[in-house]
Order: C-alpha cells, then structure tokens, then sequence
C-alpha cells in the first residue's frame, strides 16, 4: 500500500462524516465562555493572595509574635465572621430584582482578616462536605478528582429529576473589597427562548449577619436554553464562595429538559452561606 | 473580546469544525468521544481566540489543542481501554462505512501517539517536522512513530486491501 493510497483510504472513510457544526460550536463557546470566566476567578484569586502576602509583611506581626489580646480578637473576629447556617426568611433572589448593588457598609472592612496563606479547599474534602449539604436522595457524578483544581468543584448532581451542572468554588479573595458583589446592568440577556415555567433573569444584593455580601442571580439562557442559579459570596474573612447550579447538563453532553434549576435559590444560598466553605492553612496552596 | 472577535470566532469555528472532527474521529474511533475533542478544542480556542488571532496561528493552535486533548485523554483511560477488531458504528449517514470501520479498527489498535502521527501525516498532510511542532515532540521521535505505525496498520490492514482498494 503507497503512501497516497493510504492517505486516499483516510480520505475515503471521512468524506461523509457530517457532525453537527452549530451544536458542537455553540457548546464550543459556551464551555469557553465558562473557562474564561474561570481563569479571570483564577487571576483575581491570585493577585489577592500575592496582595495578601504583601499585606500580611506590612500589617501583621507573625502568629507567633502576636499578644494574648491580640489572638483572643483575632477568634472573636473568625467566630463573628461565619454566617448563621439558620437565616433570614424571605430574601429570595428569584423574584427581588434589584439591578444596583446595595450599598456596603465600609465598617464591614474593620474586621476583614486577610488569610495568611494562600491556601485552596481540597477538592475531596469540598465533595464530602457538599455532600452533607445535599439531600440524602440526591447523587452526584462526573467527578473528577484527579484534573480538578482544588477550591474548585465541577459535578453533575441529580436530585431525582434529571442531572444538571454544579460549580462550586471556594477561594481566598475579596480581602480588599476587589470582587464586591455586584449585580450586572444591563441585565443578561436570553440568547434563546426561555423554557416554559423558566425563572425570570433577576439578581439580588444581600447582606448577611454575618458581614458577607452576597449576589443571587438567575442567569439569562444561552443557545440551548440553559441557565442557571448563580450565587457569589465574599465573606468577611476574606474567602469568597460561588456556586452555580444549571437546568442541564453542558459540560459533555448538552441536556436541557428542565424549566428550573433543582432545588430553589434561598437553598443553594443556604449551601453557599455554610461555613464549611472556608480555606485553611495546610490545605493546598493556591500558587506554585 | 468584543462582538467582532466573537463573530470571526464563530466563523472560524464553523469553518474548521467539520475537519478537526473527521481529524478526532479517526484518532479516537468515537463519535461522541470526537464531538467533545472537537468541542474541548474550540473552547480553549475562543479562551486564547485574541492571542492566537494576533499570530495568526489559529488553525496551528486548534491542532496542537486537539492532539494533545487526545493524548492526556488516552493516558487517563490507557488502563481500561481495550482494542478491538470491531465495534459498533454509531454514525448515522453511510457512504464507507465498511471501510471507516475497518481502518478505525486497525487505528485503534495503533498506540495513541503512532495513531496521532498517522493521522496527522496522512489525513492532513502534515509534514515531520509540522507534527513534531503539533506534538511537542521532536522529528527524529515523529520518523520512528511514523515508520511504526505505518509498518503496523499495513501489517493490520494487509488482509483488507483487495476490499479497501475498490472504488
């Protein structure tokens, strides 16, 4: 067999091979969409840390040096700043539309502790924490450990009615008010006709007891039809916890085949609220 | 990037789709598996679309995404894949299906990296040192590939050629 005659067997056995040009494109652009919003999270979670180390030289005295007193605030401070996990009863953003931001109190900023290191959640451990957090009925899959990033968690969960994605994320940032939440304006718009029973687009400020600031959106729908809850919270102590939860599946195969997201938004506050979420010296290093 | 760099995406996109596609399926034999190479590839594309549009390096980028995509994929399922002289076929239009499912048989029995340079060097007519540029590996290792592989799908092929060779 000639080299040309192999290469007119290759051309041979492709010529009528016809995928779907629009769907894998649109896919394409949707998961690229999502990258690239992914690596800006990155960079930002990065120049945060770096900020952080900078900032722990010049403002504060190692652990170790620190007096009795200061310690002793420093705990009253962490206890201060996690949320409480049982909270608020009628914020919900689904149906608040609120496109300015609230206005933040720049008091919150007194007790914003920057984390010393710049450190990620496992990815193992975020499974088994979400895990607690999510309806015993409910299972997850398409996880995968080994390519994760840690801070970072990309799943399939299925409550009983069909798999959608879940992101989640917890990271050090926010320490000097760079990722204040904010809501967009103009709102997203729909790139497709919203599902029947589909939310509407809408984003909500909130202010937690506990000093956190939180932006709960309903997305606008992509070319599929796709949207999802998208929740953002810079906490106190500098960690910022985002969780995005879809009506489908878009990460392998594209499945839309539900009005809503699972689960209603106040809950999937509640997840990102808990305090679980938070990073730790030990844990993975963000840099290097 | 603006409207503008979204619709010259878009239709690069559209345009070398088609080809990345039938490049992914003759490397991977899989239908679905080449659809999200395919897609996994334009998504770092539209990521690094301003970078690589300024070096106008598009089509070099897409390949080199596409290739080694396949390559990390093949390493991660090295342990539980198993060839096979037949499997199912699930594309839906058929002009040379008996030979597409003989060749992609024969691939597949190739090692990943053997099959990528076959691919490469006979289905996009790829020079040596261009597939050693895709792979990030250097030219002496894509003549040993290549001499390899082609020895090896001869050597697999051999019984099929009076049937592959007809019109």
């Amino acid at each position: 067999m000639t080299d040309d005659g192999l290469a007119g067997l290759f051309e041979r056995a492709v010529q009528d091979l016809d995928p779907g040009v629009p769907e894998i494109v649109g896919r394409a652009e949707r998961l690229g969409r999502r990258m690239r919003t992914r690596r800006r999270m990155w960079a930002l979670g990065s120049c945060l840390a770096l900020a952080a180390l900078g900032a722990g030289t010049l403002a504060a005295a190692p652990p170790l040096a620190r007096s009795p007193d200061t310690r002793a605030t420093a705990g009253t401070t962490r206890a201060q700043a996690r949320p409480k996990p049982a909270r608020r009863g009628k914020q919900s953003g689904a149906t608040s539309v609120s496109p300015q931001p609230t206005w933040v109190s720049p008091k919150s900023a007194a007790f914003r502790r920057v984390p010393a290191m710049p450190y990620q959640m496992p990815v193992p451990q975020m499974l088994r924490v979400l895990r607690k957090l999510l309806p015993a009925h409910a299972t997850v899959s398409s996880v995968d450990l080994r390519s994760a990033q840690a801070g970072t968690l990309e799943i399939d969960y299925n409550d009983g009615h069909g798999a959608v994605d879940l992101q989640l994320s917890a990271f050090p940032g926010t320490a000097y008010g760079w990722a204040t939440p904010t809501c967009p304006d103009p709102p997203p718009a729909n790139k497709a006709r919203r599902p029947r029973g589909a939310l509407p687009v809408s984003c909500a400020i909130r202010k937690l007891p506990g000093g956190s600031v939180e932006s709960d959106a309903v997305g606008g729908t992509d070319l599929f039809g796709f949207y999802d809850y998208e929740i953002y919270e810079s906490r106190p102590d500098g960690t910022t916890v985002t969780i995005q939860v879809g009506n489908g599946t878009i990460r392998s195969r594209p499945h839309v085949d539900r009005a809503r997201p699972p689960g209603s938004m106040a809950g999937w506050e509640a997840v990102a609220d808990n305090p679980a979420w938070h990073v730790e010296p030990g844990w993975q290093q963000v840099l290097g | 990037m603006n409207d503008r760099d979204e619709m010259e995406y878009r239709e690069f996109a559209s345009a070398r789709a088609r080809p990345l596609f039938r490049l992914a399926f003759l490397m991977c034999g899989d239908w679905h598996e080449a659809e999200d190479l395919v897609q996994t590839t334009l998504a770092s594309l539209f990521v690094a679309w301003n970078r690589v549009r300024r070096r106008n390096s598009m089509d070099t980028y897409a390949r080199r995404v596409l290739v080694n995509a396949f390559l990390s994929q093949r390493r991660l399922k090295r342990s539980r894949e198993t060839p096979v002289a037949q499997f199912a076929d699930v594309t839906a239009p058929v002009v040379d299906a008996d030979l597409r499912m003989t060749l992609v048989a024969a691939l597949r029995r190739l090692p990943a990296r053997s099959r990528a340079v076959v691919v490469l060097r006979y289905v996009e007519d790829h020079s040596i040192d261009s597939v050693a540029e895709l792979m990030g590996v250097t030219p002496a290792a894509v003549k040993s590939l290549n001499t390899r592989g082609l020895a090896q799908l001869r050597e697999l092929l051999n019984g099929d050629q009076q049937h592959l060779f007809q019109p």
